[in-house]
């Protein structure tokens, strides 16, 4: 390609591997990346696709047991693959800087946010500042850069800032040695939506004033699409389309692209089926002579199987590994034509006030004292009904309160004052109440939590965690194991999965186990607290299909808890909006989310990420 | 063996982690090589002993190593290695009493210390600071020293003065356990809260809880020894290591290896116990990060 040698940065060929005694495995088969001077590129995969680890390598922060197999990191002539670790430590900083997810980790707590900025100042390459006035004042005009324009800000520790601040301060020292590549690593996905939007502009802000070039590691479609020119796809260690934004969002050119965009829930509208991949993402070494998506791919054929297909020009700068490509384009192009026209409104019927409401809280609130007495207050006199086969959403950022009032209806928390009323069992204390009553309420409701890895015991199997909810609850012991099938069936799961421990499950198919415990008390309510937001985004469509094929077989009612706007559109029929503790708006999906009344509903709605074109 | 993950329904759990363990292999396999051979010395050792150990012979004392004595004699003429062989069951015996005491103790009173939390886990804190607060080992020799000594007796004693340290940190890891959603998961579902402490909880822990079992037995065997060497163990006579160190101190310079041999056993059993409990937490524990 002519425009090779005046890359800013070239990775070719990159393969990486862990090794850990005699056992070898592949993380990254393969992967070419190239970023021009003053260009946005995003690399685009699921958990497990090794875009971290790829980016890790540029700058030579591998984890320990990590190794480059081959490959080459061309930057400024000379390949950081073959570079001592003193000279890769010297680019590193002052020519390629990173910044992490986790706002909370990144910034040590023991020094003042100038002093972050500063440190880099003193030790950059090129003009270090020694002065430490001067440091000082470069330090302020830095943080103002990032948009932190109150100058008392500098003189506070990293835990007395929110969490975007955290991230701005941790931008302004990544971009104190004015490095000519930045590499931010899912910078926006530990903040809330709000926050979000505003790091996500800030960085195409940044990025466009210096002309410097940005890598972007994100495992959403959407934050790609609204940051990055070019979008690299990377999937099961290997690249499987390029493309710029524009073209990629208007026709994907791979089957696992399309997939991706089609399973994500949309924000605008709801859907009556998502598009869901089916199966999970295997490891680079099970793949390493087909193509990568076969296994999950409704075109596949003999051909796909026969080799590892690799990166082919398509037209100008597209680039698929597909290799059916020229015979699927037009039936890949009208399945995502099709799923944009499906603006398929389940309409719904509004009913406020149900006199069969299997959960009625009023004015619920609930104090923590932290250790210094110190009050915070979690819930301010919510008031929240659920019916009979409704699913209500409770939507709000981190701090609102919305995981706390899940807690306090299924009795993990007591709330400090007001009535739970959960199928005709009122409470003020839960625990007040009989045995007979929490018996009661247990079969009424039961909670899916966030985390699925911690959600299961791993030292037992499936099977013995449904048989001990099972035969707890007092369910004949001779019919526990068709049972077990029965319930694994119903979460869309074989029955030998009961056989398996939790750690040979993926992340999809945890979270369906626990939603089939639940089931074991055939509850008429669950509490779903964030069940989708640590999934991958083709699975997460898988598992908003099971709730809601479960709501239509079994009549239940859901109350979800999530910050996730879009995934509230396609599940909820009623929402409810909690700002610091306190519902600001509530009313139907469509009402709510098409018409928002409250300023920080709207400003909720305004940071859902839309492509820049 | 590269990317098992196809055929994981058949693989342990434990064995799935890709392990970068921090013993060396050659550590750990040296380890239960000794291990394996004095608890072998200990159950065969009275067929193989190539002596009887507590045969005094006045007229070959203080002898250096022979084909007949390879280790020597000591100032009474008694065989060193047939009294080393003799000495393993007293070795493990005692130790693990302790350790075992540490064990259930410690799981017990840690478990329900830290998930219950309030009054329980105020009382028998208090507790473990109050014996926290005892000198251990003083205590235990003017205790023994007092009543008269005896090798069971200290064994008693330090079982006793041994179990607040498994209580506190028992309770530490079982509270990191009690707020996981799993074990919230089982709350909402009714499971019985012994259930949840003892089934759950215990089995999430147990490679602490085993790690910190082969510790305490290191340190019972070290504190044995040394109440033995001071005379406030094992009684005169009996075949113990710590005892015979004190008793063949005056073979120094005539048979090194007769004062050699048992601190050495001493020290050797006591450092492969250590390597085998760290081995068996790095191999069977997920850290801090459950089951990722």
């Amino acid at each position: 390609m002519a425009t090779r040698d005046s890359s800013l940065l070239d990775v070719r060929g990159l393969e990486l591997e862990v090794v850990a005694g005699a056992m070898r495995k592949t993380l990254v088969a393969g992967v070419d990346l190239r970023l021009e001077r003053g260009e946005t590129i995003a690399i685009v995969g699921e958990s497990g696709s090794g875009k971290s680890l790829s980016a890790r390598a540029i700058v030579g922060l591998l984890p320990t047991g990590v190794v480059a197999r081959a490959g080459q990191v061309i930057f400024d002539g000379r390949d950081m693959l073959q570079e001592s670790p003193r000279e890769v430590a010297r680019v590193r900083g002052s020519s390629i800087s990173m910044i992490f997810q986790d706002p909370f980790t990144m910034l040590n707590p023991l020094l003042r946010c100038s002093k972050h900025i500063e440190e880099v100042l003193k030790i950059r390459v090129d003009n270090p500042i020694t002065n430490r006035a001067e440091a000082r004042r470069e330090a302020l005009a830095r943080l103002v850069e990032v948009g932190i324009t109150d100058p008392t800000a500098a003189d506070r520790y990293p835990f007395q800032l929110s969490g975007g601040m955290r991230q701005r301060v941790g931008l302004a020292a990544a971009l104190a040695g004015d490095p000519a590549v930045l590499i931010a690593d899912e910078p926006s996905t530990a903040l809330d939506v709000t926050t979000q939007a505003e790091i996500l502009d800030l960085l195409k802000d940044v990025q466009q004033k210096r002309g410097m070039g940005l890598i972007l590691i994100t495992h959403d479609l959407r934050v790609a699409f609204s940051v990055a020119h070019r979008v690299y796809v990377l999937y099961a260690g290997s690249l499987v389309e390029v493309s710029t934004s524009a073209a990629l969002e208007h026709e994907p050119l791979h089957p696992y692209t399309l997939g991706l965009l089609l399973s994500e829930p949309a924000a605008d509208r709801r859907l009556d089926r998502l598009v869901a991949i089916d199966g999970s993402v295997p490891g680079p070494d099970e793949v390493a002579e087909r193509c990568s998506f076969a296994s999950r791919c409704e075109w596949v054929t003999d051909a796909c199987l026969a080799g590892k297909p690799t990166l082919s020009t398509l037209e100008g700068e597209r680039e698929t590994a597909c290799v059916r490509i020229g015979e699927i384009r037009s039936e890949m192009s009208a399945a995502h034509l099709g799923a944009k026209r499906l603006v398929v409104v389940t309409p719904l019927e509004h009913r406020t006030r149900d006199e069969n409401a299997i959960l009625r809280a009023t004015g619920v609130s609930k104090v923590f004292v932290g250790r210094a007495g110190n009050e915070v207050h979690a819930l301010r006199n919510v008031s929240i009904e659920v019916g009979l086969n409704e699913s209500v959403g409770l939507v709000g950022e981190s701090g609102s309160g919305k995981t706390t009032f899940g807690r306090c209806v299924v009795g993990l928390e007591t709330a400090t004052s007001g009535m739970i009323d959960v199928g005709g069992i009122r409470s003020e204390d839960y625990s007040t109440l009989t045995r007979e009553q929490r018996t009661a309420i247990r079969k009424t409701v039961q909670i899916v939590f966030q985390d699925p890895y911690s959600s299961l015991d791993r030292t037992e199997t499936v099977g013995a965690a449904l048989r001990e909810a099972l035969v707890v609850n007092g369910f004949p012991r001779d019919g526990v194991k068709r049972r077990i099938a029965e319930l694994l069936e119903l979460v869309g799961l074989p029955a030998g999965y009961a056989r398996r421990r939790p750690a040979a499950l993926s992340g999809g198919e945890r979270q369906r186990v626990s939603i089939a415990r639940t089931l074991v008390v055939e509850p008429k309510l669950i509490v779903c607290d964030e069940p989708v937001s640590a999934l991958d985004v083709s699975v997460q469509a898988q598992i908003l299909n099971l709730f809601r094929d479960l709501k239509d077989e079994f009549g239940l009612s859901y109350l979800f808890v999530t910050h996730d706007l879009a995934v509230v559109r396609q599940v909820a029929d009623r929402v409810y909006v909690l700002y610091q503790g306190a519902v600001v708006e509530e009313g139907p999906t469509e009402q709510v989310l098409d018409r928002p009344q409250h300023d920080y509903t709207r400003r909720l709605i305004a940071s859902i990420p839309r492509s820049a074109v | 063996m590269v990317a098992p993950a196809s055929d994981a329904t058949t693989t342990k759990w434990f064995v799935r982690r890709i392990s970068l363990r921090r013993v060396p292999p050659i550590f750990m396999t040296m380890s239960v090589i000794v291990v394996g051979l004095i608890v072998f010395l200990a159950i065969f050792g009275s067929l193989i002993e190539p002596n009887d150990p507590f045969q005094q012979d006045l007229l070959d004392t203080s002898a250096p190593p022979s084909p007949e004595h390879w280790l020597g004699t000591d100032p009474l003429g008694r065989d060193i290695l047939s009294r080393i062989i003799a000495g393993a069951d007293s070795a493990i015996i005692g130790p693990f009493i302790v350790a075992f005491t540490g064990l259930l103790a410690g799981s017990g009173f840690g478990i329900l210390s830290g998930y219950m939390g309030g009054t329980a886990d105020m009382v028998i804190q208090r507790l473990v600071d109050f014996m926290f607060a005892l000198p251990g080992l003083l205590i235990a020799i003017v205790i023994v020293g007092v009543v008269g000594g005896g090798y069971w007796l200290a064994v008693l004693v330090l079982s006793i003065l041994n179990v607040a340290g498994g209580v506190r940190l028992i309770r530490g890891a079982a509270l990191e356990q009690r707020a996981l959603p799993y074990v919230e998961a089982a709350r909402t579902l009714g499971v019985p809260r012994w259930r949840i402490m003892y089934l759950h909880i215990w089995r999430n822990i147990s490679p602490i809880v085993f790690a910190n079992a082969a510790l305490d037995f290191a340190l019972a065997l070290v504190a044995l020894s040394s109440l033995s060497y001071l005379g406030l163990g094992s009684q005169p006579g009996e075949a113990e290591w710590g005892r015979m160190l004190s008793e063949n101190q005056s073979l120094l310079f005539s048979n090194p290896a007769g004062v050699l041999a048992p601190a050495l056993a001493i020290v050797f059993f006591a450092t492969s116990v250590t390597i085998i409990g760290d081995w068996i937490y790095d191999r069977f524990s997920y850290g801090g990060r459950t089951g990722r």
